[in-house]
């Protein structure tokens, strides 16, 4: 509403003489309409010397206006098209002392006009946002505030119309509105949604470190704001090397897609994403930055008495540093775990590892490392863990493998005794004249016998530089005496050659139809043959299942090596006994640990349990059966992630947990013996390679994400943050949108101003004033 | 000098014209109708006499009444003294922290203050000056005067502040004023170069740019942290201070620490040119305001302090509301994996009763799928919604949904800090929350392509609260669920810190929202209410009165390298290459137009006179 007024009400007065002159004027004839126009100038010009305005709802010191328009890559073109319609929109309804300017801001803000009665043009708006050399992944609306505020003249009332998505990634909008003084409303404008990217990517989910050599599991979050799905690229590159594009079809709304990448030498490196869209569009703006520490190549203590181990094979062939240490050494190295990332128990036996040495490995789990059992029967069956303080530790518990008689599968297993001449040797007097471990070696092996059942299947060779079988393989029931009596009748004699003894043992076992199938090998000699003549036979044992418990007689060293790589490949023990007298209970000892093995239960499917980042790319279906493993039972906050059907049991295959600060996950599986399968499998390395990662520890610079400093958060969501311009318009006291009256329209408490009428009144007079002359001058 | 600021007024000349018409239309021969003309016989005929224009009294009174009105109409005024070549000067005086800097000349704000004494001092008596001083943002501290006076006394009451430097919107500000003002300059006190500015070159051009300094050997503390983990025990806190080199030679320093006044550790701390070393403290001894301290003499001083706090990590005391026991024996593990935390289960029923026994004020309640809307307003402590059920009007959500990870969180929240891995967050079964207007999606999760707040965290009534869409796994404490465990026990640290006690942190110059009541200003810190937000000028601790009457800590930093790098290469002048574009104003002009309506009211009431004797 308009309200008249006057600057000097006393000039007024002279509207009282007004009247007079009328009067006066109006007494002679035919003067009236002259007296009334003179009046009427006359009242025009008391009005002009007394400063007669008309007040409107508009500021006295005009409106100004600032333009400030987002120019970073969430927002592109969007703001400038905004902006020149709401140019376009006020420009008609500016006033004589309204101006307005413009700033652009993306990481940082710039004047690209000052506030002036000529707005800059949309064309001048593009062209300096241009060259305003802002970097465009980044928005602080903090900034453009902080710069719009006080580019206004004193005394012009300020108003910022905001073009923007809200998207903030520095600073803070609402606070720095808050502050300004005086208050400048804040007026967010709407973008047009078709200007708007449709589609971002939201975030780079990558850890903050990874180990060099292996496959980093990088996911690009993208949200798409299109209707239908889209073919789209992502484009990756690390430290500005070549770019890899990654084909992606993304649905309306989140998408994450699988970025491959390797991690390729220690240090940060620096990895871009964009998108492509459509694929073989250009690249949409606003590059997503993410930075990741390399590491050194995991380091891999691998504590096993085999020579040759399929798992370490696997960790090293992706690039991972395995130490390997003999299970009696681990008691030296366990002072100095923490310079291992992970440690790799693979069938070790209680018995070979000193208790010290799993005390210290005990707390070092608990301090945050990580740990990982492996291995079949010869580990998990072995009572001794029972008590040990590895037990614990683990997120099984260990059973006694010893099922009921009636329960158990019948073995096949066959005796191979060395009978060469030296067997005939004796260190203390023979009274029977055949050497004491020849003796005791016939007596092992009826004290074997005794132990089977009438339904497994036992044979048994003698050897010396060739082979002599005692018996073919037979049920116990069938053979037992016949057996028995040809062992006792075994003599010494010979040179010593066990290669075609065992090739016999082999091919006799891998015909006959039982789950567990084993050899039992004593010998005291040096073998005529190499080693290395024994590889294939080695490979064929470990490839058919069979395993080999090789037993060393004597105190001298010939043949260790050899021995001890036929029972580590072939997933079964060696003993290196000095004493002759021992051999009856050990090989009671080894056989029993075969009867009683319940894994030799069936040979079965791998299923998944519980998906894990371990798991992650591998695929239930591609998982190899397991012929043999040692049954344990989950613990209670174990995750089980793979399982194997045991009728009404699910046996653990994978079981993984959280033992205070560190990690612990079990296989109880040998993978030289009972799931020998794995090996040759593709994803064998990648199970491996994804578990160590898992398992461990996260160091304190993942804690402190380095990454997410850097990472792009300018593209973090298709659309505007409605929420933040409503409450910035609310805070500020102004709308959404508004209409070009109500921008420029005075606010409460600011001066309206003051229309001069002298304009329009002096153009009256003169007319006035003409008229009247005229009714004189022509009227007369 | 004489101007015209309405020069299509000449056109009201034409009116003059019409006058002249008028008159002579007056003076043609007219036909009357008489009785006789015996009398008209005797006036002998003047054909040629009456044709001529013949001005009179009355024609020159009306031809100046109207060229009054036409001078005043063209609005003629005349440039007042002083407006013109004296033009006047817009000062922009750097006052950020790098002013303090001691040069060898003294303080290089001092140096600026002298040389803009000398600027005044060449300037005409009657010019004016305006004074804008520059740091986090420009303020104008003596708008356009000409009195020296009041301008000195203002620049006296002047000192450099503690905060980062903004030099741009100084710099546009007295732009503007200058461009109002014909022939008025701007020049530039600082001790930035002109390139560093980030004014473009037409700005820069416009400006008699000065700056100043030229050491470099400080040494800054750029960061001082204090890793508390979620309800760790004090043994668990770790403090350690940044320490950076800004200076092109090596430098030894001590760093001194020292806890609510009571000194602590010192640290002899060796640094290369240009390098930052990580300076570790230890275990604090205990909570309170932590003081880090350099020892040593550098060229700037506000850096060479550090202030936090170290929180004193009560006992988690959690009510828990729920009709599950799992749910309660989740918590209860939960819980258990803090020092000292309590959890008391009640169901919705027993919830009233419970509230009336003890206040909860200070107890965490955490309501297990469940959101009562009549909670609101009872004066409870902090809440935490665990998978509100959809339709509830104080944490809203959509509906359930499976298989919720987490792809999206803003890592400065203070719920988050600490947390690594938020990536690895899954939950088998959430609740789809919908944004409330009191609160902000620190995390986000998607499920099935559809994504969504995950922990919306916020304040309202002085209270806080938070909403997690997750359902606590059962138990929680495996390799899985520790990622959203940790999330869980991070909201409940939040939740639990008493709001009202907790210092202000902040780095100064930067205005930040704080949490809790409004603030009151003091001396080094500004305040405004609605929202309520502080800007800390001074580095240092202060103690803020509140609206409610009590006291709360401001903990003020200044960790800027830009700032702190205060090597500059000995400064220099940078004449101004253009004048500031001129606008059109009012400024500096004598209206005459007034004065022109007042010779023309005179002429209206003159010629009424002359035509009246006339007549």
């Amino acid at each position: 509403m308009s309200a008249f007024g006057v600057l000097a009400p006393r000039v007024l007065w002279l509207l009282l003489a007004v009247p007079l002159v009328t009067l006066a004027v109006a007494r002679r004839p035919r003067s009236g309409r002259a007296a009334a126009l003179r009046a009427l100038a006359a009242t025009g010009l008391v009005l002009v010397l007394a400063g007669a305005y008309l007040r409107r709802p508009r500021p006295t010191g005009g409106a100004c206006v600032i333009l400030a328009i987002d120019v970073s890559s969430s927002v592109r073109r969007a703001g400038l098209e905004a902006a020149a319609r709401a140019r376009a929109a006020i420009g008609a309804a500016l006033g004589p002392h309204d101006v307005v300017g413009a700033i652009v801001f993306a990481d940082g803000a710039r004047v690209v006009a000052a506030p002036s009665a000529t707005p800059p043009s949309p064309n001048a708006l593009v062209a300096a946002a241009e060259a305003a050399g802002l970097d465009p992944d980044a928005s602080d609306i903090a900034a453009a505030l902080r710069l719009a505020e006080p580019l206004c003249p004193d005394g012009m009332q300020a108003a910022v119309l905001l073009a923007s998505d809200g998207q903030e990634t520095r600073g803070n909008a609402l606070a720095e509105a808050a502050f300004a003084n005086p208050a400048v409303p804040v007026f967010p404008l709407s973008l047009d949604a078709t200007a708007l990217p449709p589609a971002v990517i939201r975030r780079i989910l990558a850890p903050a470190t990874a180990p060099d050599r292996t496959v980093v599991p990088l996911e690009a979050v993208v949200e798409s704001g299109m209707a239908a799905p889209v073919e789209a690229a992502l484009v990756i590159a690390a430290d500005d090397g070549t770019p890899q594009q990654v084909a992606a079809s993304l649905l309306p709304g989140l998408t994450v897609v699988a970025l491959p990448y390797r991690a390729r030498g220690a240090g940060r490196h620096a990895l871009d994403a964009a998108l492509r869209l459509p694929a073989d569009g250009p690249l949409l703006p606003g590059a997503v930055h993410v930075a990741l520490d390399v590491t050194a190549s995991p380091h891999i203590l691998l504590v096993t008495a085999r020579t040759t181990t399929a798992v370490g094979a696997a960790l090293a062939e992706r690039g991972m540093r395995v130490e390997r240490v003999a299970p009696d050494a681990l008691a030296t190295r366990v002072a100095r775990l923490d310079a291992a990332d992970v440690v790799v128990l693979d069938d070790v036996a209680k018995g070979d590892v000193p208790p010290a040495a799993l005390g210290g490995l005990t707390s070092w789990v608990a301090r945050g490392g990580a740990l990982v059992v492996t291995g079949g029967p010869h580990l998990f069956g072995d009572p001794a863990w029972l008590e040990s303080p590895l037990a614990p530790l683990l997120p099984v518990e260990l059973l006694s493998q010893a099922p009921e008689p009636k329960e158990r599968e019948p073995i096949a297993l066959e005796l191979v005794i060395d009978r060469s001449n030296s067997m005939g040797f004796s260190s203390r007097p023979d009274p029977t004249g055949e050497g004491e471990k020849m003796e005791y070696a016939r007596r092992a092996a009826l004290a074997v016998l005794d132990q089977l059942g009438p339904h497994d299947l036992v044979g048994a060779i003698a050897f010396d530089s060739q082979p002599y079988e005692l018996g073919a393989l037979a049920p116990v029931a069938e053979c037992r005496d016949a057996l028995a009596a040809r062992i006792r009748a075994l003599r010494h004699g010979g040179g010593t050659d066990f290669k075609e003894a065992l090739a016999i043992a082999r091919r006799d076992l891998d015909a006959a139809d039982r789950p567990v199938r084993h050899i039992i090998l004593l010998t005291d000699g040096d073998t005529n043959r190499r080693s290395d003549d024994h590889r294939d036979l080695i490979a064929d044992l470990a490839r058919d299942d069979i395993s080999v418990t090789a037993i060393r007689i004597g105190q001298d060293t010939g043949n260790l090596e050899l021995l001890q790589q036929i029972a580590g490949d072939t997933g079964g023990e060696f003993h290196h006994v000095a004493d002759a007298t021992a051999l009856p209970q050990l090989m009671i000892r080894d056989t029993r640990r075969l009867i009683d093995a319940p894994g030799s239960l069936v040979n079965a499917q791998a299923h998944v349990g519980q998906w894990g980042p371990m798991l992650a790319g591998l695929s239930e279906e591609d998982f190899p059966r397991v012929a043999r493993w040692a049954t344990t039972k989950l613990k209670d906050d174990a995750e089980l992630r793979l399982y194997l059907d045991a009728g009404s049991r699910r046996d653990p295959l994978l079981a993984t947990w959280q033992y205070e600060l560190g990690r612990v996950a079990v296989l109880p599986v040998d993978f030289q013996s009972g799931a020998a399968e794995w090996v040759g499998w593709e994803g064998f390395g990648k199970l491996w390679t994804q578990l160590v990662l898992w398992a461990m520890p996260r160091t304190a610079e993942a804690a402190a994400r380095p990454g997410d400093v850097a990472a792009g958060r300018e593209l973090r969501a298709v659309g505007p943050n409605r929420p933040l311009l409503r409450q910035l318009a609310a805070t500020t006291g102004a709308t959404i949108d508004p209409a070009p009256a109500a921008l420029l329209a005075a606010r409460p408490g600011v001066e309206h101003e003051a229309i001069p009428l002298t304009p329009y009144l002096v153009p009256l007079i003169i007319l006035a004033v003409l008229g009247d002359v005229a009714l004189r001058q022509l009227g007369r | 000098m004489l101007g015209l600021a309405n020069p299509l007024g000449l056109l009201a000349l034409a009116s003059v014209a019409v006058l002249v018409a008028l008159t002579l239309l007056a003076r043609r021969a007219r036909t009357s109708v008489v009785s006789s003309l015996l009398l008209w016989k005797q006036i002998p005929a003047r054909r040629i006499e009456r044709q001529r224009f013949r001005p009179d009294l009355l024609f020159v009174l009306r031809l100046l009444l109207l060229l009054a009105l036409a001078g005043g109409y063209v609005r003629p005024y005349l440039l007042r003294p002083g407006s013109g070549d004296a033009g006047g000067l817009a000062v922009v005086l750097d006052v950020s922290a790098s002013m303090q800097v001691r040069e060898t000349e003294g303080r290089r704000f001092d140096v600026a203050r002298r040389r803009l004494d000398a600027l005044v001092a060449a300037l005409p008596a009657d010019a004016p000056v305006l004074l804008v001083t520059a740091a986090d943002r420009p303020r104008v501290v003596q708008r356009w005067t000409t009195e020296r006076a009041p301008l000195a006394e203002r620049l006296a009451s002047l000192a450099p502040l503690d905060t980062p430097t903004a030099l741009a919107p100084a710099v546009q500000l007295a732009l503007g004023e200058a461009a109002r003002r014909p022939g008025a300059r701007v020049a530039v006190l600082t001790d930035l170069p002109p390139a560093a500015s980030g004014l473009a070159p037409a700005a820069l051009a416009a400006v008699d740019w000065t700056a100043i300094g030229r050491r470099d050997d400080n040494v800054a503390i750029t960061a001082v942290q204090v890793e508390a983990p979620p309800f760790a025990a004090p043994a668990d806190v770790r403090a350690e201070a940044v320490v950076r080199n800004f200076g092109a030679g090596p430098r030894t320093v001590s760093v001194e620490a020292s806890l609510d006044d009571t000194a602590w550790v010192r640290h002899a701390v060796g640094l290369p040119a240009r390098s930052a070393r990580r300076v570790a403290l230890g275990v604090p001894p205990g909570p309170g305001v932590l003081r880090v301290q350099l020892g040593g003499d550098d060229a700037l001083a506000v850096d060479d302090q550090a202030v936090a706090w170290v929180p004193s990590q009560p006992p988690l005391d959690v009510l828990v509301v729920t009709e599950s026991d799992a749910f309660a024996a989740a918590f209860r593990a939960l819980v258990a994996t803090t020092a000292h935390g309590h959890v008391e289960v009640v169901n919705r029923a027993g919830l009233d009763e419970r509230a009336g026994v003890a206040g909860l004020a200070g107890v965490v309640t955490v309501f297990d799928r469940l959101a009562p809307a009549d909670d609101e307003g009872r004066g409870r402590g902090a809440v935490l919604y665990v998978a509100p059920p959809p339709g509830n009007a104080v944490c809203p959500s959509a509906r359930r949904v499976d298989d919720a990870s987490v792809v999206d969180w803003e890592p400065g929240h203070p719920v988050l800090a600490g947390l690594a891995g938020l990536e690895a967050v899954e939950a088998a079964r959430a609740t789809q929350l919908v944004l409330p207007q009191w609160g902000a999606a620190i995390v986000t999760a998607a499920s099935r392509h559809a994504a969504y707040p995950f922990l919306v965290v916020g304040e309202k009534d002085g209270r806080r609260r938070a909403c997690l869409a997750a359902e606590l796994p059962a138990p929680p404490a495996t390799s899985d669920a520790m990622p959203l465990v940790l999330l869980t026990l991070g909201t409940l640290r939040w939740l639990a810190e008493p709001l009202a006690e907790l210092p202000i942190t902040v780095p100064t110059g930067v205005p930040v929202v704080v949490p809790g009541d409004a603030v009151t200003a003091v001396p080094g810190v500004l305040a405004v209410s609605d929202p309520a937000v502080v800007l800390a000028e001074r580095a240092g601790l202060h103690r803020v009165p509140t609206a409610a009457g009590s006291e709360r800590l401001v903990l003020a930093n200044l960790f800027d390298d830009a700032e702190s790098d205060v090597g500059r290469d000995g400064g220099g002048a940078w004449p101004a290459s253009i004048a500031p574009a001129p606008e059109p104003g009012d400024s500096g002009r004598a209206d005459l137009s007034w004065w022109f309506y007042a010779a023309a009211a005179a002429l209206l009431a003159l010629e009424w006179l002359a035509w009246g004797l006339a007549a």
